[in-house]
């Protein structure tokens, strides 16, 4: 599936792509994807407030 | 004498001013003229603005003289990275897609540069919309390092700032950083550079690479020169949503007031067991940490989540953000973009929105562990790089997968973070440390920067070109 859409996504934008850099480019999209998992780690069931901007959040009084 | 003159620190050059020993514009020829002798060799400048450089310096040799004194930046030179626009001045980003980019007014921080009077000197390379790498199919070449001009890397993405400054060719550049994008280019080419808090320094004009995570700062050869530009740059800006309205301290005010009793934190684990350093690198900031200790400091290890969480996070915002930032002509002109730039834009368009959304709320994890560090320590080191300056990658630009890197997590608390000159290696390529803070305390880095500088040589030495 991720390579039918990247294969998709590289036709919307008319680009060619050759079947080793889209091996290559499935690889990267599923150490994104992993990453996803990963970071849930991080995350408690319900911390909200999530996140705010830095900036504002520190230049509140 | 012209290399002399651009070798001269932007303090020095003030006090050689005001004393009417210097004028603006004898610098600014200098400069120029050391850029078209040396910039063909290092393609540091895209473009240089001379007719514009000598009229400012003109103008402010005319007010110096009248007695009206903008201060510290007024009659320096300097250059902007590509990715920061600047008015009527083509602006493109190191890309094809912007070489007709004419933008209608300057970025917030060439305005305020202008305001304190300093001298522009034109527009420099980067990594394509600070955020490609090099390829043959770009439109301009890429900056060269110019401790090894033939095959060194800059590092990046704010390459041609670290070149130029490195060089002599600018007293002091504006980079921009998301991921390290300052400190990297100025560990590899040896010269300070400093990300600022997010915040602190307004973005409206700087073409984005991620919304919630760019920041824009100074790289320049010493850590007093960037406190001088961070100065005279940063400020509440209403037109930039992430500007935090907080005041402006004189941030060389604390310069001076050395580093006795100073709590530092080492993040050991960063560059020994996430990640490896080289050893020559670690070897420089364990002796870097000897200097501080030798001058009062108190330091003790500090330990935060591994590299590889706050690498998960940058990855799956700054990619998101990226596609955000530039899918339209991404999609409509990709073949504008070099090779490099193709597949990584591509990747941004394939992360989940819910792990983009889950990677913000990991962030704040990671953020409250960072601020929390600092009611423990002053400031925080850890290494910048791994690695000196490798030889400039010549694959073209195909898919590559990414490594964590140890200035991301500063970006990731959205903390200021500076990066200094440890000396140099065998082979005489810089090696470099990296110091962060409390949230808008750059003052606190900048200090312990300052006084591990004035106590070792290394800024005595410059690149041969």
């Amino acid at each position: 599936m991720i390579r039918a859409r990247l294969a998709d996504l590289f036709a919307a934008a008319d680009l060619a792509i050759g079947d080793d850099d889209l091996d290559r480019m499935v690889a990267l999209v599923e150490e994104n994807l992993a990453a996803g998992e990963r970071v849930r780690r991080l995350v408690e069931r319900y911390d909200e407030p999530a996140f705010g901007l830095p900036g504002r959040r520190r230049a509140a009084p | 004498m012209s290399r002399e003159l651009c070798f001269l620190t932007i303090a020095e050059a003030g006090r050689r001013f005001r004393s009417g020993d210097l004028s603006p514009v004898a610098l600014t020829e200098a400069f120029l003229a050391r850029i078209a002798e040396i910039n063909p060799r290092i393609d540091a400048y895209l473009l240089v603005t001379a007719d514009a450089a000598l009229a400012a310096a003109r103008t402010a040799e005319t007010e110096l003289a009248a007695g009206r004194d903008r201060g510290p930046l007024h009659g320096i030179p300097v250059a902007f990275k590509d990715n920061i626009e600047t008015a009527g001045i083509r602006t493109t980003a190191h890309s094809r897609v912007l070489l007709d980019h004419l933008p209608a007014a300057d970025a917030a921080v060439v305005e305020k540069l202008k305001a304190a009077g300093a001298v522009p000197l034109g527009k420099l390379a980067c990594l394509e919309f600070a955020h490609g790498a090099p390829s043959p199919d770009q439109a301009f070449p890429p900056a060269r390092n110019p401790w090894n001009p033939d095959h060194g890397f800059t590092g990046g993405s704010s390459t041609g700032s670290g070149a130029a400054v490195a060089a002599g060719l600018a007293m002091a550049a504006l980079g921009t950083d998301t991921g390290g994008s300052i400190r990297n280019p100025a560990a590899l080419c040896g010269t300070a550079g400093l990300m600022p808090t997010y915040g602190r320094v307004s973005r409206r004009g700087v073409i984005p690479y991620a919304f919630s995570l760019d920041a824009c700062g100074p790289l320049a050869w010493t850590v007093e020169d960037c406190a001088l530009v961070l100065g005279a740059i940063a400020g509440f800006d209403a037109a930039d949503p992430g500007s935090a309205d907080l005041p402006v301290p004189d941030f060389t005010a604390g310069l001076g007031r050395g580093v006795a009793g100073a709590r530092i934190g080492v993040l050991r684990h960063f560059f020994e067991d996430d990640m490896v350093a080289d050893r020559e690198m670690a070897a420089s900031i364990d002796a870097a940490l000897e200097v501080l200790a030798g001058l009062g400091a108190r330091v003790s290890e500090a330990r935060v989540h591994p590299l590889m969480d706050y690498h998960d996070v940058k990855t799956l915002i700054g990619e998101a953000e990226f596609f955000a930032a530039h899918e339209a002509d991404w999609l409509a002109r990709a073949g504008d973009f070099g090779a490099s730039l193709q597949y990584r834009t591509a990747e941004g368009a394939m992360i989940p929105a819910v792990d983009y959304l889950q990677a913000q709320r990991a962030r704040r994890h990671l953020a409250t562990e960072m601020d929390a560090m600092f009611d423990d320590f002053d400031v925080l080191v850890t290494a910048t790089v791994l690695d000196p300056a490798p030889p400039m990658a010549r694959d073209g630009g195909g898919p590559r997968a990414r490594k964590p890197n140890l200035t991301q997590p500063f970006n990731v608390a959205g903390v200021p973070a500076l990066s200094v000159c440890t000396g140099f290696n065998a082979a005489g390529l810089p090696l470099a440390m990296q110091i962060a803070g409390r949230a808008f305390d750059e003052a606190a880095i900048l200090g312990v920067g300052h006084a591990y500088e004035s106590a070792t040589p290394h800024r005595d030495r410059r690149p041969q070109l």
